[in-house]
């Protein structure tokens, strides 16, 4: 073991071949293909996130190929140099850019040898990848590490390396200053200790720890309990506590500076800690950070107007558009979220993340996430009507449609205005959102805008529109409805949509329609243009349905006398007898 | 200047292979203790057994026989050393003394191993009465093994301590010193980064404690002999350096992995980066402080915060450090300073490095007292302040590792040679038998450093060596480094 801690030399195997020593071609060939197969796996895992189901392709090809060498051999030594990979003397691979160059990655970070050995699981592989794998820069964890102190840290069981440490000049201790530390002060004077030792008194020299010194085999053995307290201990310590502690310690720290001009330092660093947080998905520690913000903004602890202030500024920031971009990052990574930390973190955002969250709903893919955030915005905008609808003018469909849909959750009448500016939105999708919308906010007012989609050319649209009439409770839209009606191109619309006004018709007008729909199923067929009618007298026939009317029952039971078996209109008509008839229909009341 | 590192050596197989070679060394402690108290056919034997067999699966995975070896202080599994945890440590030293007893250096197994091998390999070893050394005790026992008709179990002679010192202990004080100066420059690089507000590179920091985390794990008082160097440098970069190794080695006997380590270790070596910021005048002030001065001084730690939120804002690595930093004078009692709103108990790495920090500036001659204490002194008072100040469970690992004898204690031995105390027992029934460099031979007579083990057993049978008086190495201008180097 000690024997490769102060191996000198490289592994024999990398050392220059004897001229007699021939590598076989068909032996380079794997390794350099290999090599290859490795760099085309680094960039995918660069490319792609964690979970695309492509990545498995890359690994399997990489696995396959260093099972195959291993087949064949022991081990793969590599000599690592500036633009070029040796192996057994031959070169494997050259590469003189300075982008995407294997050789380099290793060599800058001081790797002279490499050598993979026979066992090298696929396990390994995947560790090792994501140990050269390139991470992104605008971390700051990844400026402590790099190839060297991961490798280190993965502790791979069949890899060897050799590493060259460089210290720039002037950093590392000079000869004299070694030869201070060694020399201290040199006289010291071994005969009097000599004579001490060999003359005195036991007692008076003889001094160490006297007061446990008698029993100390017990005072120094730990007992069941105290180990056990000890392994809990350690086996708290993970990444989160201590990311814990470092926000405890800066909020310590915030109280300290109270009133000092490092009070914005201490911000700043909080601040700094919550981007960190937000990136690696950390939305737990977050919101705590947040929620301390908020607390001590509200004043109470001392803190002056200015800083109270910044506080809130800083919550302000947490909600922007470039940590909402972040946000959308990490959501999309893969990576494990907890959605109840998320969702707490987005709770403790100001009025001023409404725009930036909202941007953020078309680039979330994870429905759960889109979900959570609409929950999120739904009570920020509350009392943010304004600030929301501002989202309606947005540029990009899905999010006028999203911010649409919000306001619908919220229902706050406030937003009629500004939905209707939205209902003749060039996109449908967003157009079906705004009638939901409409739908959900309800009340006349919303009524009377549902009365412009009617013109709508998407019939979808329409009968959507036409579906939420009846909650807005607005008599007037009558008028509009038998005016859409008796048009001479409605007869030409589809037969569900009749079907829907007729019944819309109906349920709001009630007695007041009951002649126009009975006159309408009673309308005879002629020749021509007979099946149109024939849609007509069955839409009406549905409405009638909801009549709850004696004379409603009665048209439709002699309707159903007259009507052909098995016809739409003998359908539609016993559908809507059955409906009055039943328990709470209008034969009971009849 | 390039520096040449090689690739770290393993120190414990594989997470699957390190948890077998526990189990081993448990179960085997269970059964040999087992076998002193009932007959073969007992039903106590079942569940050691039955474990056992378990973990020598666990072993035989990669090969179909494999080797438990004692060497020096430790164990091993075949070339691989076996790691133990706090909870193994009772175990892991008991397996290791049998072996020393019965002076056997390994016990190989080969698949298959039946529960009655084992058995009967209990009751044979616990029966066997080594002969000298010269008898070749291995031998012996393998007869004896033989007799009872086990073939899957034998035994391998016990290699001479003084042979593997020979052989690797110049190597690993070299590599040890190397890496000490190397950690105190790259701690006074980054220190004066720090200071003159540059960018500031932590891999570096990062390598070389990564280094001396390889040391520890593999034979920590090969460093901890170092961290006797005191008052170097007048910025206490080698304070931070020996804070740091003291840190680990107490982290290393509580059985913390090596990312944990490397951690704890960084944490520890950073925990007066806010230091930079008091004027070096106050630091080095030959006197006591005014109160003004104890005010600056005092600051430190919040300093701390901030200088380590400037180099890198919040990461994992900076976040065990921030928590050092600001909680290292803040006592287990929840007294000391900073004075924080909330009270907590202070991290578990804040109450390591408090410990050594204590005792690395008391047997220094700055911060505390302008006269060092002797090693023991020092002991002694922290002592007393265990379970007041101090985390009392982890004083007693602390105090297990520097011994009752600390390291850099002037003895003087039966055999009326001097001696300095250069690494404590790792056995806490022989806390009192340190190894010792001698350095006069009986009639006084300076001799160069040879490493003497005072748990050496003589011909006669008994100890070779034992200390009958201490001194302060200090009163005698004794310049520990001289000789630990």
């Amino acid at each position: 073991m000690m024997d490769e801690l102060f191996q000198k030399s490289p592994d024999q195997s990398l050392k220059q071949p004897d001229e007699a020593d021939t590598v076989p071609e068909s032996e380079l060939k794997a390794v350099r293909e290999l090599l290859q197969s490795l760099l085309k796996t680094k960039r995918a895992f660069e490319m792609y996130p964690a979970n695309n189901p492509i990545l498995a392709k890359f690994q399997d090809d990489i696995c396959r190929r260093f099972d195959d060498f291993f087949k064949e051999a022991d081990k793969l030594p590599l000599l690592i140099r500036q633009q070029e990979i040796l192996y057994k003397g031959q070169s494997v691979y050259k590469n003189a850019e300075k982008d995407e160059n294997l050789a380099l990655l290793f060599y800058k970070d001081g790797l002279r040898e490499l050598t993979f050995l026979e066992g090298f699981s696929h396990e390994e592989i995947l560790d090792f990848i994501e140990v050269i794998r390139a991470k992104p820069d605008t971390l700051s964890e990844n400026w402590d590490d790099d190839i060297v102190t991961l490798l280190w840290e993965k502790d791979f069981a069949h890899l060897r390396y050799y590493v060259v440490e460089e210290f720039s000049d002037g950093e590392a201790l000079s000869e004299e200053e070694v030869q201070k530390l060694l020399s201290g002060e040199s006289s010291d004077d071994l005969s009097e200790a000599y004579k001490d030792a060999d003359e005195g008194e036991t007692k008076e020299i003889f001094s160490p720890l006297e007061s446990i010194s008698m029993g100390f085999k017990g005072v120094f053995s730990l007992g069941e309990e105290e180990v056990k307290t000890l392994k809990d201990e350690i086996e708290g310590l993970t990444d989160e506590k201590f990311l814990d502690e470092a926000i405890y310690c800066l909020f310590e720290s915030l109280f300290i500076e109270k009133g000092s001009s490092d009070f914005e330092l201490v911000v700043g660093s909080l601040e700094s800690a919550l981007s960190y947080l937000v990136h690696t998905g950390g939305f737990r520690a977050a919101s705590n950070i947040l929620k301390r913000f908020r607390d001590l903004s509200g004043g109470g602890d001392g803190f002056s107007q200015r800083e109270t202030e910044r506080l809130k500024t800083a919550i302000t920031r947490a909600g922007s558009d470039s940590r909402a971009k972040i946000i959308a990052e990490v959501l999309n990574s893969g990576r494990e979220i907890n959605i109840d930390d998320f969702r707490d973190y987005l709770g403790h955002l100001d009025r001023a993340s409404i725009i930036p969250l909202s941007n953020l709903m078309g680039e979330v893919q994870d429905i759960k996430y889109r979900k959570t955030l609409i929950d999120a915005l739904v009570s920020l905008g509350k009392d943010n009507i304004d600030v929301l609808a501002a989202g309606l003018k947005s540029g990009q469909w899905y999010i006028v449609r999203n911010v649409a849909a919000i306001l619908g959750r919220i229902g706050d009448k406030k937003a009629l205005e500004y939905l209707k500016q939205a209902v003749k939105h060039p996109e449908p999708k967003v157009r079906r959102e705004v009638v939901r919308a409409l739908g959900m906010v309800g009340g006349p007012k919303a009524g009377e805008i549902l009365l412009e989609v009617l013109d709508d050319t998407d019939p979808q649209i329409r009968m959507a529109a036409l579906r939420y009439l009846p909650q807005a409770q607005n008599y007037s839209v009558l008028d509009v409805l038998v005016e859409v009606i008796t048009r001479q191109d409605f007869e030409e619309r589809a037969l569900s949509e009749k079907r829907v006004f007729l019944e819309v018709l109906a349920e709001i007008g009630q007695e007041k329609v009951m002649p126009f729909m009975i006159k309408l199923l009673k309308r005879k067929n002629f020749l021509f243009g007979s099946a149109k009618n024939e849609e007509m007298r069955v839409s009406a026939a549905y409405g009638l349905g909801n009549i709850r009317h004696k004379d409603s029952l009665r048209a439709l039971e002699s309707a159903s006398s007259h009507a052909k078996k098995g016809s739409a209109l003998y359908e539609a008509v016993s559908y809507s007898v059955h409906k009055l008839a039943g328990p709470d229909g209008a034969g009971q009341e009849a | 200047m390039t520096e040449t590192v090689t690739s770290p050596f393993k120190t414990e197989g594989s997470g699957a292979i390190a948890k077998s070679s526990r189990v081993l060394i448990n179960q085997i402690q269970v059964l040999l203790r087992t076998s002193q108290i009932h007959d073969i056919g007992n039903v106590a034997f079942d569940r050691p057994v039955t474990n056992l067999i378990g973990a020598l699966e666990g072993l035989f995975k990669t090969d179909t026989e494999f080797a438990l070896k004692c060497r020096g202080e430790y164990l091993y599994i075949d070339d691989t050393r076996v790691r133990y945890d706090i909870e193994d440590m009772v175990s892991y030293e008991l397996v290791s003394s049998i072996m020393k007893e019965k002076k056997i250096g390994s016990f190989n197994f080969q698949k298959p191993v039946s529960q009655d091998d084992l058995k009967k390999f209990a009751f044979a070893l616990n029966s066997f009465v080594p002969p000298g050394p010269d008898d070749q005790p291995d031998e012996e026992f393998n007869n004896l093994l033989k007799e009872r008709g086990i073939y899957s179990i034998w035994a391998g002679p016990l290699e001479e301590t003084e042979q593997i010192k020979l052989d690797d202990l110049a190597d690993r004080r070299k590599m040890a010193k190397k890496t000490y100066f190397q950690a105190v420059s790259v701690t006074r690089g980054v220190m004066n980064s720090i200071k003159s507000e540059q960018p500031t590179h932590l891999k570096k920091v990062k390598r070389v404690i990564q280094g001396i985390v390889d040391i520890i794990l593999g034979e920590e008082a090969s460093l901890l002999g170092l961290t006797a160097i005191k008052d170097f440098d007048e910025y206490t970069y080698n304070h931070c350096v020996n804070v740091s190794i003291l840190a680990m080695t107490i982290g290393q006997k509580l059985g913390l992995d090596k990312t944990m380590l490397t951690k704890l270790g960084i944490a520890a070596l950073f925990h007066d980066i806010g230091k930079v910021d008091v004027p070096i005048e106050i630091l080095n002030k030959p006197a006591s402080f005014t109160e003004d001065e104890w005010t600056v001084v005092r600051k430190h730690p919040e300093m701390g915060v901030k200088a380590i939120s400037k180099i890198r804002g919040l990461n994992e690595l900076a976040a065990s450090s921030m928590a050092v930093a600001f909680e290292h004078h803040i006592f287990y009692d929840l007294t000391g300073y900073p004075v924080t709103r909330e009270k907590k108990m202070p991290n578990f790495f804040s109450r390591i490095v408090s410990i050594a920090d204590q005792y690395d500036s008391m047997t220094s001659a700055r911060v505390y007292a302008r006269i060092p204490y002797s090693p023991d002194k020092a002991l002694s008072l922290m002592m007393e302040r265990s379970g007041v100040q101090l985390d009392p469970l982890l004083f007693k690992i602390f105090a297990n590792i520097i011994g009752v004898y600390p390291i850099g204690t002037l003895v003087m031995l039966d055999t009326r040679e001097l001696g300095l105390v250069f690494e404590s027992n790792p056995n806490p029934e022989k806390l009192d038998r340190p190894k010792v460099i001698l350095i006069t031979d009986s009639s006084g007579k300076r001799v160069a450093g040879k490493t003497v083990d005072l748990s050496e057993i003589g011909q006669a049978g008994g100890y070779r060596r034992s200390i009958i008086k201490a001194l302060d190495p200090k009163k005698y201008r004794i310049n520990l480094a001289e000789y630990f180097l």
